[in-house]
């Protein structure tokens, strides 16, 4: 458990390594980018006039960002800059710093990812279980029809025929805002829904395999009825696997955030970042890529540890070691 | 030499049959063919040009002249319908045709030589794994430009890892089945093992990866451009055209509806073929 | 005494990719209060799914084409789902051939332990728990306490075997079905296993089903024993006479290919032919016939009932039940 945890944690190290260095390299490389002007010294006041920027300015923001420094150290001052939650300041909000809009932006999108996450097992639980107990019942073959659905379709596409259908067809609910708690049913829908169909479809299919084995015979030659096995015993064990389902799902998840809060115009870092990406904000943009990144390796990590606990095999090693 | 092209035969009528019952995989099946030849013939078939703007003819809701209506500038959508899906055809398979060509080469070069070579070409798939690909996409597409290729560059560019390690879980299990020790034993090197044996083998999972790759792309060329950042103006994109069937769709809700619908469709037709598919290798490595 | 559990007649077909499998075609037994019967046959000749049936634990595309279980009068078979859990486990409780595979892995032993007591309304909280532990050790399973609240994973096949045997009599069944109880057990634990259900039968006064392969098993646990042949039962005989007078020619065979220190000298001699292929359609004779050294030509035309050839001793076959009625002869 211990050794698999490091291994897990060098691969996650790793890979922040590799996205930080990869955004940091085209980050240099982009054209227009100010990163570029401390190749040739003179271009620098140039570069710093088209942004509007007075040379002193220019010259702090070298200072700033070690520009007159080898590469390595450049991105070194980046990546130290981001672990201790020290970024820099936006392009197109001059004056200022990125971490204020993560600060508040993204405790938006997280809660709206966290919203859509319950929503999704909520509703997929239900969902899977009603389709295992029926097994190859009209229910099943239609509710997989439409897991199937939700499974093929992104979110932002979700969204869209939502709002087609509820929004425009029905006139049932708001697109447009974000006080009201109806508000975000629609956006959190839209995340919500295309998981619900590969986690109902997973779902399905584990209880299956459980209801098919032995055990659950045994809990039906207690008296135990269908459904107490299936909620008691079966469920337990199939919700096990099913966050290994989750696990991806939460990474698309964090990405569907972006487009969401795009289509439904609601304060998230997603948001930001478009804004960011559209007007070449290079900090913005390498900060929240960077962030996501982080992220969504991060529940990478939890997933294959929440895997631990809900199995007391692997807890019970884990007591002994 | 009558042997096996015999066994082949009946292997694949055996599989065609199976797929046939599947009803929505051949739904799918056929939608996709379809699509593809709209795409290919859409410069043929398209009613109107997908720049021609007609200032007497904006907003028009769909009638006989304009199938699907026209947009803001008085452009058919049905004609922007079908270069879209050029756009996101020409994205969905370009990109996928470079994730094959990768990952069918890392992952058999993996998964042939193993040792060392397998260790490193793995741990660097594992790190890209890890890449949120759409936000890479983002990144990429924002660095190199709105041109198709550096789209179908960021499209690919993460993607290719699932089908590297696809292959290299295939080349591994075909590696140590006993007929390869045969065919060594009778001389033949690892070029002809791969290319005779292996890559045989391993084409029912790669298939199915394919079919579901193509649409992967589709989504991420539609939701670059659904943020501005795909394909550059006139050229349609789905994406595109569904952020502009946004802005009006409180007073031309079909300006949004078909799009979507439209793509929904795509989709879901390349996922219950693939998903056809998938039944068909599945039973097929069962017996 | 009329039977606690009567047989009657009883037919099951699996239906499943549009093939018919004939599992069990016509049984017919009992079992009175207070003793043990024991089903031994050959694998595939249809004695798990015979006590599965009785249970109605068989899979959905099992189908009972005919036939009557009788529970004290009572036909299990047109009981509603409902009704039926309320005799599982409280009227009739299993025991079933594999306990780590019949039991939940990440559930801990006691909270399946007491299942029974919770579903039927016995007991429930510090009161369920006491009668586990009670139960537990009576059963032979020491520190039941610690043992209350381990996993399964945690515990040896045996003692895993005697958790299974509290469980199926927590509720106080009248009947208790044990599957082949002890075939995946070693040769050691299989005695103290068999040999604890055969005392808490007798403590308890519940009557009990053994299904086993293992002739010398049931000889030695049950009072009566009825062989089982391509799902149909064709002998019915004392236990005390099953390894010496058994008249059945199948019997007789499973006994020549039983191993056993009487007879260590002698090779045990297989029976010629394959077993009956239930997916196939039945002979119109007796099932064992193809297989049979005695056969007649009556055999392949006319399939044998049960016919008494001694007191409480059943036979369904040509060959035996006439050399028993001139044996009565010429007496």
């Amino acid at each position: 458990m211990v050794r698999f945890l490091a291994r897990r944690l060098a691969y996650m190290f790793i890979a922040f390594l590799c996205i930080s260095l990869v955004t940091f390299m085209l980050m240099k490389m982009a054209p227009g980018s100010f990163f570029n002007a401390n190749f040739q010294v003179n271009g620098v006041s140039a570069v710093a006039g088209s942004y509007g920027v007075s040379p002193q300015v220019m010259d702090a923001l070298i200072k700033y960002y070690h520009l007159n420094d080898p590469w390595y150290v450049q991105w070194w001052y980046y990546v130290h800059g981001f672990l201790t939650w020290h970024m820099g300041t936006s392009f197109e909000y001059p004056g200022t710093r990125t971490v204020t809009i993560i600060d508040t932006a993204f405790p938006f999108s997280v809660r709206l990812a966290l919203m859509a996450v319950a929503t999704g097992v909520i509703i997929a639980i239900p969902i899977g279980v009603t389709a295992a107990m029926r097994e190859n019942g009209w229910m099943d073959v239609g509710l997989m029809f439409f897991a199937m659905l939700g499974t093929s379709l992104p979110a932002y596409l979700v969204a869209v025929l939502l709002i087609v259908l509820f929004a425009l067809w029905l006139h049932l609910l708001p697109v447009i805002g974000f006080t009201h708690p109806q508000d975000f049913i629609l956006p959190v829908l839209s995340l919500a829904l295309p998981m619900v169909g590969a986690l109902s479809r997973y779902l399905r299919n584990s209880l299956i395999d459980s209801l098919h084995s032995e055990y659950v015979t045994g809990v039906i030659a207690k008296g135990g009825s269908l459904s107490r096995a299936v909620w008691r015993h079966a469920l337990r064990n199939s919700l096990l696997p099913m966050i290994t389902v989750v696990g991806p799902q939460l990474a698309g998840l964090m990405t569907g955030t972006v487009f969401i809060e795009e289509i439904f115009d609601l304060p998230g870092l997603g948001h930001y970042f478009v804004g960011a990406a559209n007007v070449r904000d290079y900090p913005l943009i390498m900060d929240s890529a960077l962030l996501y990144a982080t992220v969504i390796l991060a529940m990478n990590l939890l997933v294959d540890l929440t895997y631990g606990l809900f199995d007391p095999r692997i807890r019970r090693a884990g007591d002994l070691g | 030499m009558s042997m096996p092209t015999l066994k082949k035969r009946t292997m694949a009528t055996l599989m065609w049959g199976r797929f046939r019952r599947n009803r929505a995989a051949v739904l799918g099946g056929a939608f996709v063919l379809f699509l593809i030849l709209c795409a290919i013939l859409a410069p043929v078939i398209a009613p109107y040009s997908y720049m021609q703007s007609n200032f007497l003819a904006t907003y028009q809701s769909p009638s006989w002249q304009h199938w699907f209506g026209t947009d803001e500038l008085g452009r058919d959508m049905l004609s922007r319908l079908l270069f879209s899906l050029r756009t996101a055809s020409l994205i969905g398979f370009g990109a996928e045709a470079v994730e094959l060509t990768l990952g069918l080469l890392v992952g058999a070069i993996a998964g042939y030589l193993g040792g060392a070579a397998d260790t490193i070409l793995m741990r660097v798939v594992d790190v890209v794994y890890g890449f949120p690909s759409l936000l890479f996409a983002i990144i990429l597409v924002v660095m190199l430009g709105h041109s198709l290729f550096a789209i179908l560059i960021a499209v690919a560019a993460t993607s290719w890892v699932t089908m590297a390690r696809i292959v290299r879980s295939q080349v591994i299990v075909v590696k140590q089945s006993d007929y390869i020790a045969a065919a060594r034993g009778m001389g033949a090197n690892w070029w002809q093992i791969l290319r005779r044996y292996v890559l045989p083998n391993s084409l029912g999972p790669i298939a199915v990866t394919v079919t579901f790759g193509i649409p992967a792309n589709m989504m991420v060329e539609s939701a670059l451009s659904l943020l501005g950042l795909g394909v550059q103006p006139p050229t349609p994109s789905w994406g595109a055209l569904i952020a502009n069937g946004e802005q009006a769709m409180f007073s031309f809700p079909y300006l949004l509806a078909f799009p979507a619908v439209t793509f929904a469709m795509t989709l879901l037709a390349f996922t219950f073929f693939g998903d056809g598919l998938r039944n068909v290798f599945d039973s097929k490595s069962m017996h | 005494m009329a039977a606690l559990l009567e047989v009657r007649n009883l037919a099951v077909e699996f239906h499943r990719d549009r093939a018919v499998s004939r599992a069990v075609n016509g049984v017919t037994l009992s079992v009175e209060r207070g003793k043990s019967l024991g089903i031994v046959g050959e694998s595939g000749s249809g004695k798990s799914v015979t006590v599965k049936a009785i249970m109605r634990l068989l899979p959905r595309y099992a189908r009972s084409a005919s036939g009557a279980v009788l529970l004290e009068g009572q036909d299990v078979m047109r009981l509603s789902e409902g009704r039926m859990r309320h005799l599982r486990g409280r009227r009739m409780a299993m025991v079933f051939q594999d306990p780590h595979a019949y039991l939940n892995p990440t559930k801990t032993v006691g909270s399946q332990l007491v299942e029974p007591l919770i579903l039927h309304r016995l007991a429930a909280g510090a009161e369920a728990k006491r009668r586990a532990v009670d139960l537990l050790r009576l059963v032979g399973i020491p520190s039941p306490e610690v043992r209350f609240t381990q996993y399964p994973f945690e515990f040896s096949g045996g003692m895993l075997q005697r958790v299974m045997i509290a469980m199926a009599l927590i509720a106080d069944p009248d009947l208790l079905i044990a599957d082949e109880p002890t075939t995946a057990l070693d040769v050691t634990v299989q005695a103290q296993i068999l040999r604890l259900l055969r005392k808490l039968k007798e403590d308890r006064g519940m009557a009990m089903i053994l299904v086993t392969h293992d002739l010398v098993v049931a000889a030695q646990t049950c009072d009566e024993v009825v062989v089982m042949y391509g799902g149909t039962v064709v002998e019915r005989v004392p236990s005390h006479k099953l390894l010496t007078a058994s008249a059945h020619p199948y019997a007789r065979g499973l006994i020549a290919c039983t191993p056993r220190i009487s007879n260590a000298d002698t090779i045990p001699t297989p029976i010629a032919g394959q077993p009956l292929n239930l997916r196939e359609p039945l002979p119109g004779g007796c099932l064992f016939a193809a297989r049979c050294p005695d056969r007649v030509a009556q055999c392949t035309e006319v399939r044998p009932q049960l016919e008494d050839v001694a007191p409480d001793h059943q036979v369904a076959c040509f060959v035996a039940a006439g050399a028993a009625k001139e044996g009565a002869v010429h007496e």
